[in-house]
């Protein structure tokens, strides 16, 4: 894909997140290379690929965990390139973690009380002395840290610690802490995976609810059928190159992404 | 008898170095710099007694504070570095100290400070001024022991319930996640520098403070009190009681103290038998003495009992 009619960005003023020649290097690796996306509001914005093209690393440039090599974010109309992470969490985006990264020894409440970090406000002096501001604001955030594990299914695993659940439980969980820092944009890493049908039939409802509820998602996901299920537009990566970009019939439909699935050639992004 | 005083005084400020490592490991940091700040605090707390004839009250409290006030430039620029990086260049600090302290003129050199105020003898003169005879049948030097150890232990229980206050709010529970995970911690909104600063500053307060009950309890203190054994030998307490619970380092203050009561004639033979200990635990029980485990139907059972009727709420 070129880029000829860059210019004509008037239906992306609007966008929640706009990314722009968004580019990663690693040594002689372009783990991504010139990605444009621009995910609306209240969209499910799908980013799939084959192994390695390059999607977990966009995630890592969005939320700030890497630095690009190049390009820009903007995120609620703000560029956030060179934000700390917990800055651009502050501003509404939350992730999970491919490789599930809870805090094993707490439990899954305290894991949750985590991602509201940003949304309380206790420091040492009302903490330690638990002053009724404190005491009012802690109360609410238990409450709400309750109601999300009742939302993603694990309202009994509350005082289990997150270490000792089992993986479909962990990757709700992960969700949990991420909505808990009340995000606008809730970004996903293959929240499916290693879940069996009937695990992933339930997440896409939660991921339908919380949608619902006002935000965004943006989805990393192997399992077509979610994507497909889910998704109003998904954006395809092929060795960092977004090689296609269209509404779920359209990407099935697209010979390049046929190809680049079933690994033919790497002809694909020519 | 005052020297069993002694004993437990000792143990009450070995139980404060062990919170002060303690503080900054629970942000997964691992500093050998609180020898450096113990340091800090002995000499401001000893100097301000000697040349400006401060009052004991307030000499060791502002030993911790010019503790805490160098930690936050340094631990800014230090806790960048991890695992053992930052335990070298935190023990270049501690060594950079000593080395001063050993040639700077106002701190006596390698001499050390001398005729520091005690305050067993402070205290003894305090209660001559009204007091004919000790109470209890002691003498005033025993009394006097006495109140000097039950100073330091309210201290320590100071410290320690500020620690597990701390512990069990959202900084604590910053802190746990940045020892857990720092990327992770930093992807849910935490940030993570702060947090870990501020863990070393309040690390550095605390061993300043104890760096000036030290001052105020011997009557001398010199460079060599503050190097590098001792910069391990706080990490052992912490080591040896557990490192993921407060009454761990205090556990391990306590038993390591003793120990080296016993080994008092041999000080080099201590050295080696606390690396023996630390390697054994290591090797054994990584986590330490104590555990968090063990400590949480300790945790539920007084919720429960806090909160009655409140079960079904929850
Ligand atoms: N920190 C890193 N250092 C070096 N190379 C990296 C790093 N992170 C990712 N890569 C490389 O960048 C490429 C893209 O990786 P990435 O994890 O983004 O792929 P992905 O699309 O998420 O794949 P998967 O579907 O397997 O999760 C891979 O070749 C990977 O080896
Ligand atoms: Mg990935």
């Amino acid at each position: 894909m070129s880029a000829p009619d860059r210019a004509q960005g008037g239906s992306h003023v609007h966008s929640l997140l706009r990314v722009q020649g968004l580019t990663r290097r690693f040594g002689g690796l372009t783990a991504v290379a010139d990605v444009e996306l621009a995910v609306e509001a209240g969209q499910i914005f799908g980013l799939i690929g084959p192994n390695g093209a390059g999607k977990t690393t966009c995630f890592n440039l969005i939320t700030g965990l890497l630095p690009p090599s190049a390009g820009a974010v903007e995120f609620g109309g703000r560029s956030i390139v060179g934000l700390a992470p917990h800055r651009v969490t502050a501003l509404g985006m939350a992730r999970t973690f491919q490789n599930i990264r809870l805090f094993g020894a707490m439990t899954a409440r305290e894991n949750v009380l985590v991602g509201a970090h940003a949304r309380l406000r206790a420091g040492v002096f009302g903490g330690i002395f638990r002053t009724p501001a404190v005491r009012r604001e802690e109360a609410a955030a238990r409450e709400r840290a309750v109601r999300l594990l009742d939302l993603v299914g694990l309202g009994d695993a509350a005082d289990l610690p997150a270490a000792g659940l089992p993986y479909g439980r962990q990757r709700r969980l992960e969700i949990a802490r991420a909505l808990a820092t009340e995000p606008r944009l809730l970004c996903l890493d293959e929240p499916a995976a290693g879940m069996n049908e009937s695990e992933s039939r339930e997440l896409m409802d939660l991921i339908r609810r919380i949608r619902e509820q006002g935000m965004t998602v943006l989805l990393i996901e192997h399992d077509m059928h979610v994507v497909m299920n889910l998704c109003d537009r998904v954006a395809v990566l092929n060795f960092g190159q977004k090689i296609a970009e269209g509404s779920p019939a359209e990407i099935q439909a697209n010979p390049a992404v046929i190809e680049a699935y079933l690994g033919r050639d790497d002809s694909a992004a020519d | 008898m005052s020297y069993y005083l002694q004993v437990a005084t000792f143990i009450c400020v070995s139980g404060i170095l062990g919170l002060s490592v303690y503080l900054v490991l629970s942000t997964g940091q691992l500093t050998l710099g609180n020898a450096g700040f113990m340091l800090l605090g002995g000499y401001t707390a000893g100097l301000l007694a000697i040349k400006l004839g401060w009052p004991l009250w307030l000499t060791v409290p502002a030993g911790g504070l010019l503790a805490a006030v160098v930690a936050v430039p340094l631990g800014a620029a230090c806790l960048r570095l991890r695992g053992v990086y930052l335990a070298v260049a935190t023990l270049g600090f501690t060594q950079s100290l000593v080395v001063i302290a050993n040639n700077l003129t106002i701190t006596g050199g390698a001499l050390g400070l001398k005729d520091i105020p005690n305050l067993g003898t402070r205290l003894q003169r305090y209660f001559r001024g009204f007091l004919a005879e000790a109470p209890f049948g002691l003498t005033m030097a025993q009394f006097a022991n006495l109140v000097v150890l039950l100073i330091c232990a309210a201290l320590l229980g100071l410290a320690f319930w500020l620690i597990v206050r701390q512990g069990q709010s959202r900084v604590g529970r910053a802190f746990t996640a940045i020892r857990t995970d720092e990327v992770a911690a930093s992807a849910m909104g935490i940030n993570t520098t702060y947090y870990k600063v501020l863990a070393f500053a309040q690390g550095a307060f605390l061993a300043g403070v104890a760096g000036g009950l030290m001052a105020h309890l011997t009557y001398f203190i010199g460079p060599a009190d503050f190097g590098f054994s001792r910069a391990v030998e706080m990490l052992v307490f912490v080591v040896v009681g557990g490192t993921s619970v407060p009454a761990g380092p205090v556990l391990g203050a306590a038993l390591l103290r003793t120990l080296s009561e016993y080994l008092r004639e041999a000080k080099d033979l201590r050295l080696i038998i606390y690396g023996a200990l630390m390697l054994l635990m290591v090797l054994v029980r990584p986590q330490g003495l104590l555990t968090p485990g063990m400590f949480a139907g300790l945790g539920r059972w007084w919720q429960r009992r806090r909160a009655p009727g409140k079960g079904a709420a929850v």
